[in-house]
């Protein structure tokens, strides 16, 4: 266990290694950051005199030894806007985006695991139908506009909710929800999806004629099997909620990463988007690590190689 | 929430004991964006300038109502000859940290700003000036390398920082938590939430009435920013949509602010030979001023809320304006006449680039100019540019052979003209003719020859149509009706000076 | 569901050649499933002959008549059934014009997706070992690599075109499929019958197609019906962010975007093509569940 675990963590390494050249690439190809930064009408003298200052007058390559050279020792340099390290701008924003997809995640799976079982074992039902249309709407509705919609109703005309910002209970409501409404449809509909299979499967069909009670069939045995690919959808959603957090905070004035990330990619601000990009992917990996051994937990059948 | 009830409860309460009069309480200001820095000079992002300014403060400001050149930490400047400026200081304002504001305090910020290595944002402004030195504790004199007509612009951009606490933390830090000598002293700052400042109560002017403390909200999404007003948690929301504003407008307690912006919204028509198009021809280039209806656009698409350009690109107050000139009428048929003249009787195709979501509605203004052109058989092929790519091109003259974009220079005429002589990195023209006189406006100190200068380069533009001229910008200032005297100005920026929360 | 005697299992490798007429025979007789196919049927042939649909030109602005409401409401226009949006153009005619491009691009982009996501998926979870490694070394990467990044630069680099798009939607999307289908084998890898297989020296390509895809072909099913949903919502987020396909073209997430600004003047430009979304994705959703259904012979007896 122990060693798998070390062997994973140094996969990981590549893996990071990997994203942080090609987004390198990608951002330095994307555009200049003196063309954002500064006025249109600056001088020719000060605009070189901001890139030598932030070493963008050299060769691409040299800039990214400066930058591995830096990145190895946790340092991805200063903001070109903020005049603070890039690391401390990611990092003082953490906190408020991992309460935000916390809170999403947990609404998301509170509602759509009970929801996906409910639907499964009423299959065809007045229940299931339900279930499947409000999850749908979810779905089919971008978060931009979900959001937007929902400041109107709940703000501005029911006067409950704050429109943004953060601080109470009151002032998360809204972002947590529009945020966990897409994830609860996936969750909901994987979990149903795979109790059906599982309900038909030998052992479960085994339990029941053993004579065990409906309910420890469907909720322990059933899902207990269901949950591998449900587990495996949420582990990915990990990478839909970073992704989603970038609108969510924007449309409601939420002071995380997201919005710091789509403001750094607008201005080319190179250092900061490699620091998004760095603790996004390491969520992630880290995230589905975890996954991965509770694989292993819930079945046996799949080992350590 | 609790918390801050709780202060601005004291804080009303120690007021009200010490002035005796209405209780003091928080403004709260919804802007786009959270600053980057509170020093002015550090960039000319308004967001920041808002902000900055109200505890770092200038020579000299330009109020709104009437454009106004007024003094602020200087009492008056005099030019000694085209060259030489002589400023005399304020007497008796000191920092807030208790540094007294006197002409060596001058002298730091004006070698601060005049170094494009730390001002890299104000190098267009700062590169005339040449010196400055100490003429006594009140007096300084600075040295311009060439006269600069657009002096007073210059003069109130020089914001004054102590110097003993700035070589103390140096720039970066400075900007984090500055000590100036405005009517407020920052507080605390919670980046990307909340910014605070209390009221400075050794002020040496007059501070805003009503207010103890002001907090900064960086509010990203238009539509939440106008929902806050609206909901009551914003008592200024700044650069709101102009659907929102239409709201605005229509609610009890709340109030519009329209400002004419200082951005002038036009389509490139590059004339550049290597940009090989039909607009090489100055015919076409009328025939497309005639096809577009300008004023369709500003009723619609606007609400109203354009200012129609008069066929150049200098505003009605500005100096230069020329009073003589009216726009090309709205005339498809003339238009489809001068097409066929230049040998396109039935129109042509052409690329046409425009930026989504750089500048209030410029997918749709663009997407309706698209239509109207179509009507007299010029079709586009469009395309749409995210902001930074947009600026990328605008910069690197790829924004060719039509492309819709909105300048905003500063107020001035030399700034808003230079954009056109042919050696200006973004010039889709090249016209000697303009260039000749472009450059004599630069040096003419004399403000009647100067605005002759002007109004000539307007008539030229005007018949070389180097643009489509579409409109003048409007910004839009939300605010609760209980704010009063708010000075907002076409750059963007607002002001505290003689505002009031009753 | 009652505890009815469990039929005999079927082996999935004795399925008869027959078996999609069977698996159509079933799904017909589900009004849910011909709802659903019902409907997609009818945007793909908005789709095809958009003109044949379309009571007005999709294109044809009027500044004058903007943002009008439905017209058996008042204030609506004769003849614009469901309003104009912010330019005075038909909104009725533009979501008809608009399911050509949005679906084109779903489509497609879900095509590139699953096909690279299934071979890597497949190959991942069955072979194993340093190719799974890798695989999942890749997986990770692209995961983990934020979309809006990705977009932003490359568009920048190659110039924004339909095709551009597609191929960016579908390369940011494989990486789901190859999870989901990786996962599923190796759920089913140790099963009896693959094991049976394995030992009556089945070759790994025969067991492949023979005993695994279709056991994981209902997964694969429902998801691509959800891909296909978040791909008309990434165009719509995209067009949000100024990277959507170039106007003047229609597409139902562009035209969400563009009509979210005049919520408070108009509600009609962007909840038609709202709905239009929520149709298409009901549709699809509707469709995966039943065909999933119908592709499972243990459930078609209830």
């Amino acid at each position: 266990m122990l060693r798998y675990v070390l062997r994973r963590i140094v996969l990981t390494v590549p893996v990071i290694a990997g994203i942080l050249l090609i987004s390198f690439l990608l951002t330095h190809v994307s555009g200049d950051p003196t063309d954002l930064i500064l006025p249109p009408d600056t001088p020719d003298e000060a605009r070189a005199l901001f890139r030598e200052k932030h070493g963008l007058d050299r060769p691409i390559w040299v800039q990214f030894y400066v930058f591995s050279l830096h990145a190895l020792q946790g340092d991805f340099g200063n903001s070109l806007r903020f005049h603070e390290p890039a690391v401390k701008l990611v990092t003082d924003r953490l906190g408020a985006t991992t309460e935000l997809a916390m809170a999403a995640m947990a609404l998301a799976i509170a509602v759509g695991i009970p929801a996906g079982v409910v639907a499964a074992y009423r299959r065809n039902t007045a229940a299931d139908v339900a279930i499947r249309a409000v999850s749908l709407f979810g779905q089919a509705v971008p978060s931009f506009y979900l959001g937007i919609v929902a400041i109107l109703v709940f703000a501005v005309w029911l006067g409950w909710l704050p429109s943004g910002g953060r601080g109470t209970l009151a002032h998360l409501a809204l972002p947590a929800i529009t945020l966990a409404l897409g994830l609860v449809a996936l969750i909901a509909r994987t979990t149903r999806s795979c109790m059906l299979d599982v309900l038909n499967q030998d052992y479960v069909r085994t339990a029941r004629a053993k004579g065990l009670g409906e309910a420890p069939v469907v909720w322990v045995h059933a899902l207990r099997n269901a949950f591998i690919p449900v587990l495996t959808v949420i582990g990915l959603q990990v990478g839909f909620l970073l992704g989603g957090v970038v609108v969510t905070e924007t449309v409601f004035s939420w002071p995380g990463v997201g919005r710091l990330a789509v403001q750094a990619i607008y201005a080319r601000d190179f250092p900061v988007v490699q620091a998004v990009v760095f603790f996004f992917a390491l969520i992630f990996v880290i995230v589905n690590l975890i996954v991965d051994l509770l694989y292993a937990v819930l079945d046996p059948r799949i080992g350590y190689r | 929430m609790i918390r801050s009830l709780r202060s601005v409860a004291l804080a009303a309460i120690v007021s009200a004991a010490a002035i005796g009069s209405a209780p003091a309480e928080t403004l709260v200001v919804a802007q786009n964006f959270d600053p980057q820095t509170l020093w002015p000079n550090g960039t000319t992002a308004s967001d920041n300038l808002n902000a900055g300014s109200a505890i770092v403060e200038a020579l000299f400001w330009v109020d709104p109502d009437g454009e106004e050149f007024k003094p602020l930490l200087a009492e008056s400047y005099e030019l000694e000859d085209n060259t030489t400026v002589l400023v005399r200081l304020r007497p008796g304002v000191r920092f807030t940290n208790g540094e007294p504001m006197d002409a060596d305090a001058v002298v730091h910020s004006f070698n601060v700003f005049i170094d494009p290595a730390k001002t890299p944002a104000y190098a267009r402004v700062s590169d005339p000036f040449q010196s400055v030195e100490k003429v006594d504790d009140l007096t300084v004199r600075m040295r311009l390398k060439y006269p600069f007509p657009p002096i007073r612009l210059a003069l109130s951009q020089l914001y004054i920082v102590p110097p003993g606490y700035w070589n103390e933390v140096g720039l970066e830090a400075y900007g984090q938590r500055p000590i100036g000598t405005g009517p407020f002293m920052f507080d605390s700052w919670a980046r990307d939430d909340r910014l605070e400042m209390v009221v400075n109560p050794d002020y040496w002017g007059t501070l805003p009435e009503g207010i103890d403390r002001i907090v900064w909200r960086p509010v990203p999404d238009d539509i939440s920013r106008a929902a806050g007003l609206t909901t009551g948690e914003y008592h200024i929301a700044a650069n709101l949509a102009v659907a929102s504003a239409l709201d605005v407008e229509r609610q009890d307690g709340l109030k519009l602010v329209a400002v004419p912006s200082y951005r002038i919204y036009q389509v490139i028509l590059s004339s550049l030979p290597e940009h090989a198009s039909p607009l090489l021809d100055k015919r076409v280039r009328q025939a497309l001023n005639h096809a577009v209806d300008k004023q369709a656009i500003i009723d619609n698409l606007l609400f109203g809320y354009g200012v129609p350009l008069r066929g150049q690109v200098l505003r009605e107050p500005q100096l230069g304006f020329n009073p003589d000139l009216e726009d090309y009428a709205y005339d498809p048929d003339r238009a489809r006449a001068l097409l066929a003249e230049a040998g396109h009787p039935d129109g042509f195709e052409i690329t046409f680039k425009f930026p989504s979501g750089r500048y209030a509605q410029d997918r749709e203004v663009s997407e309706a100019v698209a239509g109207m052109l179509a009507e007299v058989g010029v079709r586009t092929n469009m395309v749409v540019l995210e902001p930074g790519e947009f600026l990328r091109q605008l910069r690197a003259k790829e924004l060719q052979p039509m492309a819709f974009v909105g300048l905003a220079p500063q107020d001035d005429p030399d700034l808003q003209v230079s954009q056109y002589h042919s050696s200006w990195r973004y010039a889709y023209l090249n016209n000697p003719e303009l260039d000749a006189l472009i450059d004599a406006g630069k040096q003419e100190m004399d403000v009647e020859k100067r605005a002759q200068i002007y109004r000539d380069a307007m008539t030229l533009m005007y018949d070389e149509a180097p643009i489509i001229f579409l409109y003048g910008g409007v910004d839009f200032f939300g605010t609760s009706a209980r704010v009063e005297n708010s000075h907002a100005r076409g750059d963007g920026r607002f002001f505290f000076y003689d505002v009031a929360l009753r | 569901m009652t505890d009815q005697p469990a039929p005999a299992p079927a082996a999935p490798d004795a399925r008869p050649r027959g078996q999609w007429g069977l698996v159509f025979g079933r799904l017909m007789r589900k009004p849910a499933a011909i709802f659903g196919l019902a409907i997609l049927l009818l945007f793909i042939a908005w789709a095809l002959f958009p003109a044949l649909f379309s009571p007005q030109d999709a294109y044809a602005q009027s500044l004058v008549r903007r943002l009008r409401p439905p017209s058996f409401l008042d204030r609506g226009v004769d003849g614009y059934l469901l309003g104009t949006d912010h330019l005075g153009r038909d909104i009725l005619s533009r979501i008809i014009h608009g399911a050509r491009v949005t679906l084109l691009v779903s489509f497609f982009a879900v095509l590139i997706a699953s096909v690279v996501g299934i071979w890597a998926g497949l190959l991942a979870g069955f072979v194993g070992g340093t190719t799974d490694a890798v695989i999942l070394r890749l997986i990770d990467m692209q995961l983990a690599f934020p979309v809006v990044l990705l977009v932003i630069a490359l568009v920048a680099v190659l110039g924004p075109s339909v095709t551009n798009l597609i191929i960016l939607m579908g390369l940011s999307a494989w990486p789901r499929f190859a999870r989901i289908v990786r996962g599923s084998v190796l759920s089913v890898r140790g099963l009896e019958y693959v094991d049976a297989a394995r030992s009556i020296g089945a070759g790994r390509s025969r067991i492949l197609v023979h005993h695994i895809l279709p056991n994981i072909l209902s997964a694969i099913i429902v998801y691509a019906s959800f891909e296909l949903a978040r791909m008309v919502l990434l165009e719509a987020t995209l067009s949000f962010l100024g990277l959507g396909v170039q106007p003047p073209t229609p597409t139902w997430g562009g035209m969400i975007n563009d009509g979210k600004n005049y919520l408070s003047i108009s509600w009609a430009a962007s909840l038609f093509p709202g709905i239009a979304i929520a149709l298409i994705v009901l549709a699809l959703n509707l469709l995966g569940d039943e065909l999933r259904d119908a592709l499972d012979p243990q459930l078609s007896h209830d």
